[in-house]
């Protein structure tokens, strides 16, 4: 005698499903950072733009930096141009005056003539002196303040004179600082060489003059040194005190009679304009603002496609988590054992449909009463809670109505009682046989459900009840019963629609597989059941399916 | 995850239109089971308030029919005076008739 009641894998599970169930619970919470940790993509985009930014700004500072100090160079040529202009314009009228001289052999109030237009406050020279080339010991004339070359020796004198005489270039007698800073100069006639004039030009006060903005050269900073380099003990005049000039500079070198004037340049400001000078900061602020604004929107997509992800899980745990309750719950609604008949075996099995998140509406039931047994396969039309309470109502009603005596057609047609599905929207097949033990006969009762299958040896016939209305339904005739035989050995094989239907094929088709794999299966009632929920089930129903095996033997 | 009664979201389960006498037709199409069972019983049950004595389901596009679908079927019968299926496939006709329904739903080919 067996009395095992549930397919076990199915059994396995359920019971499964119920322990995991507190363990996912408390993987459940996600652990939360107190600061947003960035995701990798969004870390990444982030740095590359970063990355980009400071790039550009190198590059850009970099341009920035070589246009600045060509424009600088540029700006020092130009300098460098008026300069020499102006020294052309302390020369030209120098040697004026020494022409003058000489045509005229020294004529004290000629030169004076000349000298008067060029000498004196806000002009050229504050001193203009004539002298005798072979008199070194002092002018013979002198226009404006004593030259400071008369209080030198006669020797230094002359060898200045010769020094000119040789180059026939405007010569340097040198810087003079007492009582004011000048500079000090002298040529000669030409081309007798037979005067010399000496000249003293005004530097400003501590050699340092002020740039008044609107001046050509107002956006550079300037110091002019006698000499072809910038010794500070030879500064003409300078822009600032601080010398000598720092950073950005440049310097430029121009004749000035036999020695040379360098000009050392710094720019006051940003030569090629405040917003090519702020360009790279631009650069790197806009890049910086661009880069966060990435990196978020990038963090905001992975944050949305992993909340999208989390969601999806979340699913499918709930959906699990539902499938494992309904399982647990259809069994709970279904007989626990089988009872112990003597002569008879049963089996059964009920597998979930695919879709078996919710309830379904098959069942199964085996009542002993007195001498016999009645057995029963159901199946509520619908799922989910409706259905499992007519499901559980149709199987306690049915024990009632066993235990009253009560035969199957008269059980099936007293149910009627209890579903209207005018009303209730739901109805029930129900296949209802009694087992005369003792008789082997069992009687069937049919609403509306899928005829039983019989196995006898090699034969399988599906066993001919006359099939009424569903359990819901206003009952045209009354139910009608077939009672058949059933030799030792036979087996009565009930089962659910799930079994045996598919979609896109007729039902015919299932209940003709069902038949060719009980015809050839053999061994226990178990294995038969195996074999056929293996064989027909074949992973694809949708619907819950219930089998309920009854098999006369000795 | 929807396992079952995957379908095209513009093609509705259910729609009605009444026929030239003023019978209510509701058409269905495709597979008619728990998945879409409440589009169609929202098509369906405002014709239920008693105001016809008539109605008509047209079944010929149904490829399958699971028993929630058999039971709006059935709950109309049992409400309204009249219920004839039309055009169900041969297919259709053999669930009907498993499910001993033959007897109350009057078929129309």
């Amino acid at each position: 005698m067996q009395s095992r009641t549930r397919d076990p894998e199915s059994r396995t599970e359920a019971t499964q499903a119920a322990p995991a169930r507190p363990d996912r619970a408390e993987a459940r919470p996600r652990k939360r950072t107190p600061f947003p940790r960035l995701h990798l993509a969004s870390l990444v985009t982030l740095l590359v733009i970063v990355a980009f930014t400071i790039g550009l700004f190198l590059v850009t500072a970099s341009l920035h930096n070589s246009n600045e100090n060509r424009l600088l160079k540029q700006r020092a040529r130009e300098a460098g141009v008026t300069v020499t202009a102006a020294v052309s314009g302390l020369q030209t009228p120098l040697s004026s005056a020494a022409q003058v001289a000489q045509a005229t052999n020294g004529n004290v109030d000629q030169f004076r003539r000349v000298a008067a237009s060029v000498v004196g406050t806000g002009r050229s020279f504050v001193s203009l002196a004539l002298w005798r080339m072979d008199d070194p010991t002092g002018p013979i004339a002198v226009t404006g303040i004593a030259p400071e070359l008369a209080s030198r020796p006669a020797g230094e004198v002359q060898a200045l004179f010769a020094k000119a005489a040789r180059s026939g270039k405007l010569t340097v007698a040198g810087l003079v600082d007492q009582p004011a800073p000048r500079l000090a100069y002298l040529v000669t006639s030409q081309p007798a060489q037979t005067f010399v004039v000496s000249a003293e030009t005004a530097l400003p006060k501590n050699r340092t003059s002020v740039v008044r903005k609107d001046q050509a050269f107002s956006d550079l900073e300037n110091a002019i040194y006698l000499g072809p380099t910038a010794r500070p003990e030879n500064l003409l005049t300078a822009t600032t005190p601080h010398l000598p000039l720092r950073g950005r500079t440049t310097a430029v070198t121009v004749p000035f009679g036999d020695s040379a004037l360098t000009l050392v340049f710094k720019p006051t400001g940003q030569l090629g304009g405040a917003l090519l000078a702020r360009l790279p900061w631009i650069v790197l602020g806009a890049g910086l603002a661009l880069a966060i604004v990435a990196a978020l929107t990038a963090e905001r997509l992975v944050r949305r496609r992993s909340e999208a992800l989390a969601l999806a899980n979340d699913n499918a745990r709930l959906y699990a988590t539902q499938r494992g309750v309904a399982e647990t719950l259809q069994h709970s609604l279904l007989p626990d054992t089988l009872p112990d008949v003597s002569g008879l075996t049963f089996a059964v099995r009920y597998l979930p449909g695919v879709a078996g998140v919710e309830i379904g509406g098959d069942w199964y039931d085996v009542i002993p009463q007195g001498d016999r047994v009645v057995v029963v396969v159901g199946d509520v039309s619908g799922r989910g809670v409706p259905a499992g309470i007519v499901m559980a109502s149709l199987r306690y009603a049915i024990r009632a109505y066993a235990a009253q005596g009560d035969d199957p057609a008269t059980i099936l047609t007293k149910l009627g009682a209890l579903v209207d599905v005018g009303e209730d929207g739901c109805f029930a097949t129900v296949v209802c046989g009694a087992i005369d033990v003792a008789r082997h006969e069992i009687t069937i009762a049919n609403a509306g459900h899928l005829r039983p299958l019989l196995l006898d040896g090699d034969e399988a016939t599906f066993v001919s009840t006359p099939v009424g209305v569903p359990v819901g339904v206003d009952l045209v005739r009354p139910y009608e019963t077939v009672t058949i035989r059933a030799r030792e050995g036979a087996t009565l094989l009930a089962f659910t629609d799930g079994l045996v239907e598919r979609r896109g094929q007729t039902i015919d088709v299932g209940l003709e597989r069902l038949e060719q794999t009980a015809r050839r299966a053999h061994g226990s009632l178990e294995d038969l059941l195996t074999t056929v929920l293996r064989e027909l089930s074949d992973g694809v129903g949708d619907d819950d399916t219930a089998v309920l095996g009854v098999r006369w033997t000795a | 995850m929807d396992g079952v009664g995957r379908r095209d979201d513009g093609d509705r389960p259910a729609t009605v239109a009444p026929d030239p006498s003023g019978v209510p037709v509701v058409a269905l199409a495709g597979e008619i089971d728990i998945s879409c069972i409440d589009a169609v019983e929202a098509v369906v049950q405002p014709l239920l308030d008693g105001t016809h004595e008539r109605l008509v389901f047209d079944l010929n596009a149904v490829d399958f029919i699971d028993s929630s679908g058999l039971a709006v079927l059935l709950q109309a019968a049992a409400r309204v005076g009249t219920v004839t299926l039309r055009s169900p496939s041969p297919l259709l006709v053999r669930i009907l008739d498993s499910n001993g329904l033959l007897q109350v739903l009057a078929v129309e080919t």
